[in-house]
């Protein structure tokens, strides 16, 4: 089952404002909120943070990359005592095939802070990006990745882990300044002697510039 | 009877006064001259013929003695027996000025048919005339006419300096009509100046020349302008509004639920149900955006079918501009000759 479903290809990140088209280098900075579980509804842990991201198109390649600085505290429903702060990373370079569909791979890495509080974080993403056009500066993203190659500091192994994301941008038409919102959802089913599940949601609100 | 004598003597009068009036344009020099034209008034003929020759036995100007020959052909032609004499007066005349006329309305028939004698036993060429004109060198020609009195072989040609040009060589007799293109034997056309057309006539041991100038002056053809729009055709505008779509809303709805299907489905029982802001936020935000996409007046598209057709007229001009061109070239290796008779001078 979790074979057959390694071969879907889901995840959530958004890349920022340009078409995937365009030949321009944007730098966006964003705000950040997001809902970090792991193991059980015990451990539920809500944060915020700040973002920041730089994305080159150049003909029909494309490639972003994101930080994400997130601090994170148990929920008043959480058993979890210890705050703790993440830093995550993120890459993604993007092959554009035709009507808004992108072939993307990339990397991600979530360091945590202090060590051992939850996991850290690092795998291979694969997957597929569609971009669509709403109009003229308005652009819609739908990404799905399958996160291969996790490792995590505690040990383990995931051999199902999906990052589902949603995108939007709004600006100027020519591209110049634009206002990003994005959604990330990753499951990453982590599996030691016991199963181990992760599940992290996050939402990034910003702007872009559009440098050229 | 008398009345009939009066007419012929009152006809001779009217003959005798053109005669003395186109000779030399005015009254007479000579005092002899004048007497005798005074008798030949007072249709005193014999006076008239005695004192005319006498004149011609002195020192006469051009204009005199074509006035004494022409007064004595007037006075011969109504004298008896004094037909010859008349045709030999009137040789004279001619000779002296080949294009005198007589006014057949004014002149008596006798004294017509004298000089119209003396004119066919003579060869003469006369009324030579060379149209003033203007054309493309090659594309047109110089109108000239002149009318020879007997046959004879007949040589036109255009004299400046050291350039020659042959315009005709025929037999001709009366009217004669010739075109001359102004052109080189080479094809190009004649240099710029003045130019003497010489006409030679001869006949056995006869010979005319008659030459009347011109001024020929050599200038550029115009040329045609090039095109900034074809006629009648403008160009069509580059982008159009399209028809208001639902698609946008459309898009981010099913954007927005596969993110929320997908994540209802992947969200993990074991670790309990969160609030989902993250997700309810930007779906938000894509739905909003997709409803005010939809809603806003739709942004110009490009109008493929006018783009093209705006690139074959493009096309079209930038023909017709190079075809002008090569027209321009062709039409600067062009001479305008402007061709104007220079008057005799008196």
């Amino acid at each position: 089952m979790r074979r057959a479903l390694a071969g879907v290809l889901l995840g959530a990140a958004v890349a920022g404002a340009a078409p995937a088209t365009a030949q321009r280098l944007n730098l966006g900075v964003q705000g950040v909120f997001a809902d970090y579980r792991e193991l059980s509804s015990a451990l539920v842990y809500s944060g915020g943070g700040f973002a920041g991201i730089a994305q080159l198109n150049w003909h029909k390649f494309g490639a972003d990359f994101q930080v994400a600085k997130v601090n994170y505290s148990p929920t008043s429903s959480s058993s979890a005592t210890d705050k703790f702060s993440s830093t995550q990373f993120d890459a993604h370079l993007r092959w554009f095939l035709a009507s808004g569909i992108s072939l993307e791979t990339g990397y991600t890495k979530r360091d945590i802070s202090p060590d051992f509080t939850t996991q850290n974080f690092t795998a291979i993403r694969a997957g597929v990006l569609a971009n669509y056009s709403l109009g003229p500066g308005a652009n819609l993203l739908l990404r799905g990745n399958y996160l291969a190659g996790a490792k995590f500091s505690g040990g383990g192994s995931a051999p199902f882990a999906l990052e589902l994301g949603l995108g939007v941008s709004v600006g100027a038409a020519n591209g110049r300044y634009r206002i990003t919102g994005s959604y990330e959802f990753q499951r990453i089913d982590r599996k030691t002697s016991v199963n181990v599940p992760i599940q992290q949601a996050m939402a990034r609100i910003g702007a872009a510039v559009g440098l050229w | 009877m008398r009345r009939a004598a009066f007419v012929v003597l009152a006809g001779l009068a009217a003959a005798g006064a053109p005669a003395s009036a186109q000779g030399g344009g005015g009254a007479a020099q000579n005092a002899t001259l004048r007497r005798a034209v005074q008798a030949f008034d007072n249709l005193n003929l014999p006076q008239a013929i005695g004192l005319a020759q006498q004149a011609l036995s002195q020192r006469l100007s051009a204009g005199d003695q074509e006035r004494a020959y022409a007064l004595l052909g007037g006075a011969y032609s109504n004298s008896p027996d004094g037909f010859d004499k008349a045709m030999n007066a009137f040789r004279q005349v001619l000779l002296i000025n080949p294009e005198r006329t007589l006014d057949p309305n004014r002149t008596p028939t006798k004294t017509l048919v004298a000089f119209n004698m003396a004119l066919s036993t003579m060869l003469l060429v006369r009324g030579l005339v060379a149209d003033s004109t203007a054309f493309v060198a090659g594309q047109g020609a110089v109108p000239i006419r002149f009318t020879v009195t007997s046959p004879a072989r007949v040589r036109v040609r255009a004299v400046s300096g050291k350039t020659t040009v042959a315009i005709d060589s025929s037999v001709q007799n009366g009217a004669v009509s010739l075109r001359w293109p102004a052109t080189l034997p080479s094809g190009d056309p004649v240099p710029a100046g003045d130019y003497t057309i010489v006409v030679d006539a001869s006949a056995e041991q006869n010979s005319f020349s008659s030459a009347v100038r011109v001024h020929v002056a050599a200038g550029s053809v115009d040329t045609v302008a090039h095109l900034t729009a074809l006629p009648g055709y403008a160009p069509l505008p580059v982008t159009e509004i399209p028809p208001r779509s639902w698609r946008p809303f459309g898009v981010s709805f099913l954007y927005a639920g596969i993110a929320g299907a997908g994540t209802l489905a992947l969200e993990n029982s074991q670790l309990g149900t969160g609030t989902r802001r993250e997700l309810y936020v930007v779906a938000g935000g894509a739905l909003v955006t997709g409803l005010v996409m939809m809603l806003r007046k739709p942004a110009p598209v490009p109008a493929q079918g006018n783009i093209l057709y705006n690139r074959l007229l493009d096309e079209q001009l930038v023909r017709r501009n190079a075809d002008i061109a090569q027209q321009n070239i062709a039409l600067r290796r062009q001479v305008r000759l402007t061709v104007t008779p220079i008057p005799a001078a008196k």
